[in-house]
């Protein structure tokens, strides 16, 4: 089929929807300049009012111990690594007190598909954290890790993600997505994790129950233009289906220290695959700028071609710099940074509700020029409260032993 | 999405090689980001074509070179001094060892011009002339801000080049009135033909932003079509940042190690990486073939 940039302009403008052909033209064919003006107006007119949001939250990762064995993943431990850790509650409401005292509002709670912690011990933590922070947001599990809990507790989703929210639970975030083709799944060795249908399974039981989650892509491993293309139009059929997504945040394949190795993709690659997703995703509102993946300048060029949102502040993070990168904005930078681009900078929830001006205008706030990390190197301690959870590895249950049997 | 009439009027005349008005350019800089990096493009194509030139550079260590020095010149377009000792004869001595170590055809290169006014040591034309005495090419580059045109004709007449002219500190003001100060320097002292636009020293906690840097470099492009070259230093700005400046028309890649330096991170460095990141911004690269 032949296509024209006129034509699919004069679509686009009148609120027309692209399909797959003329997606992978126009991804593929259209000029750089072209694909950014495009996905710009498309931003302006959802976002008229000219203001780009963030959130001051923390990317807490409770555990680097998994089972999945991604070959994309620099983060992870396998089970009895000695660098393999879970955290303690105590660590996880000290991250919050740091969170707090930056205005932050929520924690961003991922970890490994670790087999030694239960449903009961992501159970305890919500209700210790709400208990402690009743007002405080947890935005945690990915779509795998629901599904890791699914299979080890022998329960459904549906009824994972009910014990879940009874806990505490607020929103689903949409890690774990990488490309939702199988055939690409299977190349990452992620297939074992959540298949294509079974990650978008999570999200659609997880908007059914009321939840709100973002969705996201990792590009630039082994597929093709069509797969990330494919991965686009399944979420825009799910966010047809159900409307429950907030927000659509890609980023490129981060290759060191991974088994797979290999190049990352190009900063004009990413802004191209952002700007197409602006005209793909016709139903999603909000499209996060990846400045941790892609340094603060290009997170800010994102801006120009179609994002609106520059995610957050992350106060901590470790799964993306394990791979290699380690670009910081705190708060300041951020704004700075949204200015300068012509925007108004607000601060929001993961709903995406207003929360008004950057926090350090209205309180004395101390530049952070490095990001934390989810503990000090070296510290190989083990949780108290791991004694009171059955292990299910014999790792796990010698770990346990050497707890509850302290050396006098 | 298309351009006006005046756009096309003023983007002739870049493109015949001709400096716009203060207006003109003031005009031109008052585009959003993706219009100006659009008529920066459309210049820079015209004018320079779409090569993006790569200069492969062996950086001597600050310890000295050593038994690896063959190894790091391997592939190298120029052997550049970067550490400016604390005396005069310390600064001609290193030179010498460095020239000698290295093979005749790759030109030495050092210093900034700026670094060497700064050096208690240095009083001018007798040292400069002692450089070139000692094998050195050139001065790697002089920044605007700093010195001033008869200081970088004083390097010529000592009989060393200047690779490019810099600029040490960001442009926070009025890039019209920064284009209109090389515009300037350049009908002051026309014999370097490359400019680089980005400063070598940003504050850690206030970094420029990407939009000031593409946008310097644009209006670079723009205001200054009779360049040789919009200078973009990979080493300092990473991939990512650089290759965008290409599309914004830079057209040379400066500063690209022929050495990984795994402190760095692999991605600074891989000349493959280089050339991948050219590519995928659909020019085309093309290393340096002149001595100089």
């Amino acid at each position: 089929m032949s296509h024209s940039l006129d034509t699919l302009q004069a679509r686009l403008d009148a609120g027309g929807r692209l399909d797959a052909d003329e997606a992978l033209y126009l991804y593929r064919s259209a000029p750089t300049w072209w694909l950014g003006q495009m996905a710009d107006r498309m931003r302006q007119r959802r976002h008229p009012d000219g203001v780009v949001t963030y959130i001051i939250d923390r990317n807490v990762n409770y555990t680097n111990v998994c089972v999945a064995r991604c070959n994309f993943c620099a983060f992870y431990r396998t089970v009895g690594h000695h660098e393999g850790y879970v955290l303690s509650f105590d660590e996880i409401f000290r991250k919050i007190d740091e969170t707090l005292a930056l205005g932050g509002v929520q924690l961003l709670l991922q970890g490994g598909h670790n087999p030694d912690l239960p449903l009961q011990w992501y159970e305890d933590l919500f209700r210790a954290i709400k208990s402690r922070y009743p007002s405080f947001k947890l935005h945690a599990l990915s779509p795998p890790e629901v599904l890791h809990l699914s299979r080890m507790s022998r329960l459904s989703v549906p009824e994972v993600l009910r014990r879940l929210i009874d806990a505490g639970l607020d929103s689903v975030p949409g890690g774990g997505a990488e490309i939702l083709v199988d055939r690409v799944r299977k190349q990452l060795n992620c297939y074992s994790k959540a298949s294509a249908d079974e990650w978008l399974e999570v999200m659609r039981q997880a908007h059914l129950a009321g939840l709100r989650t973002t969705a996201t892509m990792m590009y630039g491993t082994v597929e093709t233009d069509e797969e990330r293309l494919e991965h686009m139009l399944r979420l825009r059929a799910l966010q047809d289906e159900t409307g429950g997504f907030t927000a659509f945040i890609t980023w490129s394949y981060q290759p060191e220290h991974t088994e797979r190795g290999g190049t990352e993709a190009t900063g004009i690659e990413y802004l191209r695959t952002l700007a197409i997703a602006r005209l793909v995703l016709d139903n999603f509102d909000n499209l996060q700028a990846s400045w941790v993946t892609q340094g603060g300048k290009v997170g800010q060029l994102s801006l120009a071609f179609g994002a609106n949102d520059m995610g957050s502040v992350m106060i901590e993070e470790n799964v993306v710099r394990a791979a290699g990168a380690s670009y910081c904005m705190d708060e300041v930078e951020i704004v700075r940074n949204v200015e300068d681009a012509g925007f108004r900078a607000e601060r929001r929830t993961m709903h995406y509700e207003r929360l008004g001006p950057p926090m350090f205008r209205l309180q004395e706030m101390p530049r952070q020029l490095s990001l934390a990390t989810a503990r000090a190197e070296g510290d190989t301690s083990v949780p108290e409260e791991l004694r009171q959870y059955e292990a299910r590895t014999p790792e796990g249950k010698r770990q346990r032993h050497q707890i509850s049997s302290p050396v006098a | 999405m298309t351009r006006t009439d005046l756009d096309g009027e003023l983007l002739s005349r870049a493109r015949q090689g001709h400096g716009l008005s203060a207006d003109d350019l003031h005009r031109i800089d008052q585009h959003n980001v993706l219009s100006l990096g659009m008529l920066a493009d459309e210049v820079r194509r015209s004018v320079r074509g779409p090569s993006v030139t790569v200069r492969r550079v062996a950086t001597v260590p600050s310890a000295g070179i050593g038994a690896e020095w063959a190894r790091m010149t391997e592939g190298a377009d120029e052997v550049r001094i970067s550490h400016i000792p604390d005396s005069r004869e310390a600064t001609l001595t290193l030179v010498t060892t460095v020239r000698a170590a290295t093979p005749e055809t790759l030109p030495v290169w050092g210093f900034s011009l700026e670094q060497l006014t700064r050096a208690s040591w240095f009083c001018g034309r007798g040292d400069l002339e002692a450089l070139a005495a000692s094998g050195l090419t050139g001065v790697v580059d002089a920044a605007v801000d700093v010195v001033s045109p008869t200081q970088v004709a004083e390097v010529f007449e000592a009989g060393l080049a200047v690779g490019l002219l810099s600029v040490e500190q960001p442009v926070m003001g009025d890039r019209v009135l920064f284009v209109e100060g090389l515009l300037r320097f350049l009908a002051a002292e026309s014999r370097v033909r490359r400019v680089a636009p980005l400063p070598k020293q940003v504050p850690v906690a206030t970094p420029t932003t990407g939009y000031q840097d593409v946008r310097l470099v644009a209006m670079t492009t723009i205001g200054l079509p009779m360049l040789e070259h919009v200078v973009v230093d990979w080493l300092q700005y990473g991939p990512k940042l650089a290759q965008v400046a290409l599309t914004f028309g830079a057209t040379y890649l400066d500063n690209v190690s022929t050495v990984d330096d795994p402190a760095l991170g692999r991605r600074r460095t891989h000349l493959e990486d280089v050339r991948r990141n050219i590519t995928a911004a659909g020019l085309t690269p093309a290393e340096r073939t002149d001595a100089a």
